[in-house]
């Protein structure tokens, strides 16, 4: 926990936080860190993170390998900027590779192309959620 | 005197029976089993049971009764040692006794192995902790568990981190598994989603059937469709770990905020995470609006139009609502509130670049700030990475705030 309050992340967030995800109290540093390295890898900076972290919790409780997963299929697909797109919608990290290709392949079958897709999720990142 | 001594002590009639003949104590003579119950009882009241805990342990495994109080002493120390602390031994051994039964050495063991599979040992004292038994399985059934729940569909990380948080995995039937596996594929998930779920909240395996089916049941009470109970599962999980009594409360809450009973339905299909939120967050989120000068009823509208704004922290909302403020634009978000979600990184950057080329915005052309990359891209033929580092907000902030106040 003593990672997060170096983030700059003051006790009334933490409070919130851990009401939400209550687990965060037996996470370790590594693990924390894990998740934080990640952040950095897609380019996001300590202002992203700390907006990330706070704003969706149930990122530090997700399985490593689930995300890198994701940020691999997003950029083998042509996401760019990432961390603009977490940055504009923390809960994105939640979703799974199943998820956004079930979501592209929909809309693929409505007859749009890949690059209008992505510009639209990356222009309206919260377009899966609200679907 | 063997039976006056531990009715005494607080067993029944039935109970002392199930003692007495018991393997291992049915071999002893009345007179040694008399001394064993009085020595064994006194240095388990020394080493912190009750008196109640004693009875109830020695009745799920009176074999305790025939260890010599040097070799149980030494197990509970041992315990102590593998890292466990004196009270988690306490309780570990009050669920499951038969802890006294197995050698300090063969759990060693097991945690060994069960390190080689990918845990830490701090890991395994709690999950250990949380489910007794768990040094009773032996290590062929946790790996063959393990191999299992890889077989179903989980990657080994995810079996890592299910097992850390529900343990008892490893002690369920796998029948069971697979049947609750099928019983939510047949509420309507894809195996994919069930596997989503339940990694994200195993402990759903811990719930009967009839269980989950009143949750949702519940949750349709309060007013959703069964199909948004479904789709609210798919979001969180964790709606399952909320007693249907503090999701009722939530709502009524929200509602007290200035939202009708259907406001806050919609809210919270779009986004369930919400009844996740304390009240306070909530309500800090919508002062964070009224102290940017937009009235309670818009503030409603607002959260109503974009509720993901109630997970923004306070520094990014007031960042993003002091810049609008600055630019003088907060209004848009009371009619189209879903502008709110792009970053602050694009929006400065873009609002720059229009300044610079001569296009500034202003309330006729703010649309401008938000049309799509790839739209930007064709009329202007710049990158968003290159305009954000040509514009960068941290960099400009402090001097943009100044310049923009001045004004």
């Amino acid at each position: 926990m003593d990672r997060l309050l170096e983030l700059g992340i003051n006790e009334f967030d933490l409070k919130n936080m851990l009401y939400v995800v209550p687990n965060i109290v037996d996470m370790s540093d590594k693990e924390i860190d894990d998740k934080i390295d990640i952040l950095k890898y897609v380019g996001c900076n300590d202002r992203h993170i700390k907006n990330i972290i706070i704003s969706n919790p149930g990122y530090l409780d997700r399985v490593n390998s689930d995300l890198l997963k994701l940020i691999n299929y997003l950029n083998t697909n042509g996401f760019s900027n990432l961390n603009l797109l977490f940055d504009s919608n923390p809960y994105f990290l939640n979703y799974d590779v199943f998820e956004v290709r079930n979501y592209i392949n929909k809309q693929v079958n409505l007859g749009k192309n890949m690059t209008d897709i992505i510009d639209e999720i990356e222009s309206n990142p919260y377009v899966m959620d609200y679907e | 005197m063997l039976r006056e001594y531990m009715l005494n002590l607080g067993y029944t009639n039935e109970g002392i029976e199930c003692i007495v003949n018991a393997y291992g104590t049915s071999n002893l003579k009345e007179e040694t089993l008399y001394n064993k119950v009085k020595e064994i009882y006194n240095l388990l009241l020394q080493l912190g049971y009750s008196g109640e805990s004693i009875v109830k342990m020695t009745l799920i495994y009176p074999a305790i009764y025939t260890i010599s109080s040097e070799g149980l002493k030494l197990k509970f120390d041992n315990f102590i040692k593998l890292g466990h602390n004196r009270d988690a031994v306490l309780c570990m051994t009050k669920v499951n006794p038969a802890m006294f039964g197995l050698g300090v050495d063969n759990i060693e063991r097991k945690i060994e192995n069960m390190q080689k599979m990918g845990y830490s040992k701090g890991q395994i004292l709690k999950m250990a902790e949380s489910y007794a038994r768990l040094y009773n399985l032996s290590v062929t059934h946790i790996e063959k568990r393990f191999a299992e729940l890889i077989d179903i569909g989980y990657s080994k990380e995810n079996v890592l981190k299910i097992t850390k948080l529900a343990p008892r995995l490893y002690g369920l039937d796998m029948d069971n598994i697979k049947s609750k596996i099928n019983f939510l594929v047949g509420l309507g998930f894809s195996l994919e989603q069930v596997l989503k779920i339940t990694v994200s909240h195993p402990r759903i395996y811990y719930l009967s059937s009839e269980n989950i089916e009143q949750k949702i049941k519940d949750l349709v009470s309060l007013g959703y469709s069964k199909s948004n109970v479904l789709k609210m599962i798919a979001k969180m999980p964790q709606i399952f770990s909320l007693s249907i009594e503090y999701i009722k409360e939530k709502i009524d809450k929200i509602e007290e905020l200035g939202y009708t009973r259907a406001n806050v339905l919609h809210m919270t299909i779009d986004d369930a995470n919400i009844l996740a939120l304390s009240i306070d967050k909530i309500k800090n989120n919508i002062d964070a609006l009224k102290f940017y000068g937009y009235s309670k009823e818009d503030a409603v509208k607002i959260t109503i139009g974009f509720p993901a704004i109630f997970h923004l922290t306070e520094e990014t909302l007031l960042e993003k609502l002091e810049f609008y403020s600055l630019i003088m634009l907060k209004h848009i978000f009371v009619t189209e509130p879903k502008k709110l979600m792009q970053g602050i990184d694009v929006t400065y950057a873009r609002y720059m670049y229009y300044k610079e080329i001569g296009k500034p915005i202003d309330n006729s052309n703010y649309r401008m700030l938000f049309i799509s990359q790839k739209r930007f891209l064709q009329l202007y033929g710049i990158e968003k990475e290159d305009l954000i580092s040509g514009f960068n907000y941290d960099d400009d902030r402090e001097e943009f705030i100044k310049r923009k106040k001045l004004i």
